[in-house]
């Protein structure tokens, strides 16, 4: 409930602050999408709220989410998306990277091999790249959809201490998740 | 509006560009470990090792027996320190019986006997420091653990390992993998009993007992009889496979106390050459070392987990989450009755001694209990020692052994213990 709440956050913010800055060649912009990743062993939801700067048609900004996928994370990464084309409805190319940081939960803790807890965990690369269309719903706000690819690498460490074994053992697993996405949101 | 329809036809476009990948794309995951390739010996070669040698620094310690003013330690599959200990404020660590394989012995009569890997070999002590075999019983211990469940030909053992690391492509649903996990270490506590005169005392948690003239040796599911009245020459007179997962062998008078990981069974040995079951009592799977005494059994409960690491919960005790001591009454034995449990830290090995009862618990340390009523034990003394988990109680004498040291302690007077040696390592 928590991260729905920080989600909420910046939409309420920006949504009073964005009226008079949108008249600026630079200023403020808040994205925020719900969506679905959809890969190999699931699709899960996922949401992501990006905040940062717009200048003419080039977003910039951080962006915080929820991607349950595989192991649950929580990706914080560097946005940016250019549009194209002028009127109401203009196409746009986004890329997004940064790290998945491992959330602590009961669900993760269910999916550890032979229901070991790992000794450490890696905070890893993810990385989304796609395209979207956006339109115009007014007073500088956008409505948009976007479809793209999702890659999520994750990392952990077990030692196992096997019977009778002359030492225990470090068992380091490496994921790499390649998901579809689809997004839909909006942009104050 | 044209502007529109172009816009709506690229993203269509490119969704289905997108779409079509989907099929395509696939998770992947890479587990990287450590292999360890065993290297095999031939036994006969490992046999020509066997002999003393000069003292040497205590690595890693496991068993102990106390036999003539001597204690007698294991360092597991590499051989027996041997500490003169009849000044017990001062022992001395006189030599080292090299014995590749080695987890267990018991000794009677200047006659030391051992595991040797699957093998059972009877060593003459009796002009220590210079020792010389004198029988070998080959594949004694048919079912002898390796890690990693390896296994190997009975003339051959694993002596150690070559390791190298390993990346393999894993499955991508990894948490549903199935892991086997069987046996149990050889691991070290004791207690104290000994009717024979003249042999050593063992603990709660060896796995070798002398009686009558008889040496009893369990495996993970074997309990054998070997005839020793010629010392020298032991002579097995039966084997029976007794259930999984055995651990300990305690004797007491013509009865043999056998803990398991899922209980303690009990054989009458009133003939020695051929033990047979009389009563058991089942509890968690969890490890249990277990005295007993004229009409009372003592068991403690434990879930083993090395440095209490939860995370290494595929040590050797599985399964189990209980710690506790247990005390039967075992007067009757068609009749055990759990006369009550004790609460515990992680208690591994005990001894008893008079009404004095001693439990190594884990990080607690050593408790010393009043045990003159078992319904209602007292707790007299807790001595806090790093991880303590193994103790022989004799002549008023606690030996106690933990991760890294082994200490003695004068308990005789219970409301006074003093500490009268200590062998860092």
């Amino acid at each position: 409930m928590k991260y729905v709440f920080l989600y909420l956050l910046p939409l309420i913010a920006f949504s009073t602050l964005n009226a008079q800055k949108k008249k600026d060649k630079i200023h403020f912009t808040s994205i925020n999408s719900l969506g679905m990743l959809n890969g190999e062993i699931a699709s899960t939801f996922t949401m992501q709220s990006i905040n940062g700067i717009q200048y003419k048609k080039l977003n910039a900004g951080i962006g915080i989410g929820i991607d349950n996928y595989g192991y649950r994370t929580l990706p914080i990464t560097f946005y940016l998306k250019q549009s194209f084309l002028k009127g109401k409805t203009h196409p746009f190319l986004y890329s997004d990277i940064g790290v998945g940081k491992y959330l602590k939960t009961n669900d993760n803790s269910e999916k550890w091999p032979y229901g070991l807890k790992p000794t450490s965990v890696k905070n890893s690369f993810c990385g989304e790249w796609g395209v979207g269309i956006e339109k115009s719903i007014g007073d500088g706000c956008m409505f948009f959809v976007s479809a793209g690819y999702s890659l999520k690498k994750f990392a952990y460490t077990q030692n196992i201490y096997w019977l009778n074994s002359p030492t225990s053992n470090d068992f380091h697993y490496d994921y790499s998740y390649n998901r579809f996405v689809i997004r839909m949101g909006v942009q104050l | 509006m044209k502007n529109v329809q172009k816009v709506a036809a690229l993203g269509l476009v490119c969704l289905l560009v997108i779409a079509s990948f989907i099929g395509c794309m696939k998770d992947n995951a890479t587990k990287t470990y450590k292999v360890y390739r065993p290297k095999v010996e031939k036994l006969s070669e490992i046999h020509a090792r066997i002999k003393n040698d000069a003292p040497q620094s205590i690595g890693t310690l496991g068993k102990i027996c106390l036999y003539n003013n001597y204690i007698f330690a294991i360092s597991p599959n590499k051989g027996i320190h041997v500490i003169n200990n009849k000044n017990t404020s001062s022992p001395i660590n006189e030599s080292f019986i090299n014995l590749p394989g080695c987890g267990d012995i018991a000794i009677v009569g200047d006659v030391l006997y051992a595991d040797c890997y699957s093998d059972l070999v009877t060593i003459n002590i009796r002009k220590m420091p210079q020792v010389s075999v004198v029988k070998i019983i080959s594949n004694h211990f048919p079912d002898k653990l390796y890690a990693y469940n390896f296994s190997v030909d009975s003339t051959e053992a694993i002596v150690g390992w070559d390791i190298k690391d390993t990346v393999v492509s894993q499955s991508i649903n990894i948490e549903n993998d199935y892991l086997f996990v069987g046996g149990v270490l050889l691991s070290s506590n004791t207690a104290s009993s000994i009717d024979s005169k003249s042999a050593s005392v063992n603990g709660s948690m060896s796995r070798f007992a002398i009686q009558n003239n008889f040496l009893y040796t369990v495996s993970s599911y074997m309990l054998s009889a070997l005839n020793i009245s010629n010392l020298e020459n032991p002579k097995v007179e039966s084997k029976k496979y007794i259930g999984w997962n055995i651990e300990t062998i305690y004797p007491f008078k013509d009865k043999l106390f056998i803990g398991s990981q899922t209980g303690m069974f009990i054989y009458d040995i009133s003939t020695p050459s051929n033990p047979n079951y009389v009563t058991g009592f089942s509890h968690a799977r969890v490890c249990d070392p277990v005295i007993a005494d004229n009409n009372y059994a003592y068991v403690t409960l434990h879930t083993e987990n090395e440095d209490n690491n939860a995370n290494n919960s595929l040590l050797r005790c599985t399964g189990g989450t209980v710690n506790e001591l247990d005390v039967l009454d075992v007067s009757n034995l068609n009749n055990v009755q759990l006369v009550k449990q004790y609460n515990m830290s992680q208690p591994k090995g005990l001894g008893k001694e008079g009404n004095t009862l001693v439990i190594c618990d884990g990080k607690d340390g050593v408790k010393f209990y009043d045990a003159t009523d078992p319904a209602n034990l007292i707790l007299k003394k807790t001595i806090e020692v790093n991880n303590a988990y193994d103790v022989i109680c004799l002549n008023g004498i606690a030996l106690v052994t933990t991760k890294n040291a082994l200490y003695q302690y004068q308990y005789s007077d219970i409301n006074n213990i003093k500490l009268l040696s200590t062998i860092a390592y």
